[in-house]
């Protein structure tokens, strides 16, 4: 459970990564960034990042809960990636999906 | 590596390197990748391929009736060892020596007990899992000590050749979420580096680990220089079980000893010598455990000189929270006739080098992980697998518009044509072959788990051969096809050769057999999808450039039109 929750966090923090990045800025809401919206966007995925890692080390120990999130990171990227390319337009409403249902799955952690 | 002798950056002398260690160790590290990722669940795989344990299935009361059948089956051993089923085990696996049998391994004796009822359940000789696992870092057919030299030194080269991609790699940032599909060569770099960048921490931790394992034969001079080449001490106080070597671990170790055995004796003192002593019930001890974990079951027991009045049962938690001690559970320690809990052996607190290393070669070998985590590492294996994969493929494709320009293939480049297809797809079919010898061979004949691993080698061989012989995407196409169809059908197969289908499993619950068809399932989709991409775009082309095909050109033959690009 833990892992799906950390996952969840995963998503919007990559996709807010990714709206950091002029390419993929555009793509996924067809304006250009500016240097403040690029700040911005940092800082609300380093945040996402953390609260993943918070999830994990809710769930285990620090060493397992370390790797666990590296893991986690892993495939919450490569999901960002291959919406990206395929449907970057739809990733937005994605992502926000993804970020309610993290805070929600606040509560379920065991 | 330039020829006209003008200096090179950094950057295209780590590319020269990148491109050469990774395809001519890459055949093998594909393998490694390949069979070590499966070795995540190797425990489900050696029970797969045991079918005769299907039939059993976990109860409430298994320890007990494990116990019963231990009684009957060893009673006078001087040791018990009782692995309990759990989501990755279906039947009761123990080990027992006999008074008097030498130390090691030799001296135990081994078999599977029904969870059920705790009768001996024959099974078919095979190495299962394990041999995947085995090969893995030994290889096979030649000395283990000769495969572990060449795994070492490859991974040490794979170490290598990830930083060195890393630096090769120029836009590792702005490029982090690229994927640039039917574009050729610039689809294959993108997997490759997303395969690669995404996964990366997963990536170097598995080769550092997997080189750490591997370390006191790798770099064996520390320990001759310190222990004067007593690698046993060594391994002991690594393992912080020293008798007399460090003064302080020492100490505390002989302390705790001495505190075990005054209170043995006071507790006993009524009963010596009064003849076989009945064990003390296991349903108050196993619960006393889980509470101790917080849920965490029991994963073995071993017992310590049953039947008599210094009976004394040790309980080991399944998995563990913790990394720093190699991801091994915690322990309790109960008298065997009272039943009573004695006093926990105190935690050992390792020094700073051994929780690094505990950490790390815990990750690789994953015994700590929660399913969650175990299909982390294995998806991770999955995608490193995918990485070692889209590299090999990546150096043909790269070399298309230089063939196209000569005007015929070069043979180098014929041979690295035929030997990724055997070492890619003609892995896949020969697993998978290896599986189906598990139903094929028939039970009882003599040598009957080398037969399978003949099975296993053949195969591959042939693969080798069929690559040879058939053009390129042909060759590609036909082998994935069948490691597709071979995948989908073992479940089935599992059926009706006498293990138990996935209906059954899955309704009482048996997640290691049920897992492994799962798995079976998942491999073949993936094979499948390959396999209909392929197909696709050979179609695709064919009418517009028969010859590619025909010519032995390229898996992808619609990457023989574009315009040669410009390489990082």
């Amino acid at each position: 459970m833990n892992t799906w929750i950390a996952l969840l966090w995963g998503v919007p923090a990559f996709a807010a990564m990714s709206l950091a990045m002029e390419r993929h800025h555009e793509q996924m809401l067809g304006k250009e960034l500016g240097i403040r919206g690029m700040w911005l966007w940092r800082a609300v995925g380093t945040a996402l990042l953390l609260g993943s890692l918070l999830v994990c080390l809710h769930g285990w120990g620090l060493s397992v809960a370390v790797a666990a999130w590296l893991g986690v990171l892993t495939f919450a990227a490569l999901f960002t990636g291959l919406m990206l390319t395929y449907a970057p337009r739809r990733l937005r409403t994605v992502a926000t999906v993804c970020a309610v249902l993290a805070v929600a799955g606040l509560g379920l952690l065991r | 590596m330039r020829l006209d002798g003008k200096p090179e950056g950094l950057r295209q002398s780590m590319s020269w390197f990148h491109t050469w260690s990774g395809l001519l160790l890459g055949w093998l590290l594909y393998a490694v990748f390949f069979t070590g990722t499966l070795s995540y669940f190797v425990d489900e795989v050696n029970d797969w391929m045991r079918p005769e344990l299907h039939v059993s299935v976990p109860q409430a009361d298994t320890a007990e009736k494990a116990l019963a059948g231990m009684q009957k089956l060893a009673p006078d051993a001087s040791t018990w060892t009782i692995s309990l089923p759990s989501v990755r085990q279906t039947a009761v696996a123990v080990s027992w020596r006999p008074q008097g049998a030498p130390q090691g391994r030799e001296g135990l004796q081994r078999a599977y007990l029904d969870a059920a009822t705790g009768e001996v359940i024959p099974v078919r000789e095979t190495r299962g899992g394990s041999f995947l696992y085995r090969f893995h870092f030994e290889l096979y057919a030649m000395p283990r000590i000769w495969g572990r030299w060449i795994v070492g030194i490859a991974t040490f080269v794979m170490l290598v050749a990830i930083l060195s991609g890393v630096i090769t790699h120029k836009k590792i940032f702005t490029d982090f979420f690229t994927f640039r599909p039917r574009k050729g060569q610039r689809s294959w770099l993108d997997a490759h580096n997303a395969t690669a960048v995404l996964a990366l921490p997963f990536h170097i931790v598995i080769t550092f680990s997997g080189l750490l394992l591997l370390m006191t034969m790798l770099m064996p001079w520390g320990v001759h220089a310190v222990y004067d080449g007593d690698t046993q001490r060594f391994n002991a106080e690594r393992r912080g079980v020293v008798q007399n070597a460090a003064p302080q671990g020492g100490a505390r170790e002989a302390g705790r000893e001495g505190r075990e055995g005054r209170e043995g004796r006071a507790g006993r003192a009524g009963q010596a010598d009064a003849g076989p002593v009945a064990l003390a019930l296991m349903a108050p001890m196993l619960q006393a455990a889980q509470a101790q974990w917080q849920g965490r079951s029991v994963a073995a027991i071993t017992v310590q000189n049953p039947h008599t009045a210094r009976a004394k049962v040790e309980l080991r938690e399944e998995g563990s929270s913790s990394l720093s001690n190699r991801g091994s559970g915690q322990r309790l320690v109960f008298d065997g006739v009272t039943g009573q809990l004695q006093e926990a052996p105190a935690p050992r607190v390792p020094s700073a080098i051994n929780t690094f290393i505990g950490s790390v070669s815990g990750l690789h070998l994953g015994r700590f992980a929660d399913p969650a985590v175990r299909w982390l590492l294995f998806l991770s294996g999955v995608v490193g697998t995918l990485m070692a994969a889209t590299g090999m493929v990546l150096w043909v494709v790269k070399r298309l518009p230089e063939r196209r320009k000569r005007g015929f293939t070069p043979r180098g480049h014929r041979l690295v044509e035929v030997l990724n297809v055997a070492s890619i797809a003609g892995l896949s079919v020969a697993v998978a072959g290896y599986f189906v010898a598990n139903r094929w061979v028939p039970v009882g004949i003599a040598e009957r788990a080398e037969a399978e691993i003949h099975w296993f080698f053949g195969i591959w061989l042939a693969c080798l051969v069929h690559a040879a012989l058939r053009p390129h995407a042909k060759a590609w196409l036909e082998q994935l096809a069948l490691a597709a169809v071979a995948f989908a059908a073992l479940p089935l197969l599992n059926a009706a050769t006498g293990g138990a289908g996935l209906w059954h499993t899955l309704a009482r619950g048996q997640w290691s057999v049920a897992g492994f068809d799962l798995m079976m399932w998942a491999l073949a989709l993936l094979h499948a999808a390959v396999v209909y991409q392929l197909w696709r775009r050979q179609r695709a082309a064919q009418p517009a450039k028969p010859a590619a095909v025909a010519s032995g050109g390229s898996a992808l033959p619609k990457t023989a039109l574009q315009a040669p690009e410009q390489q990082p």
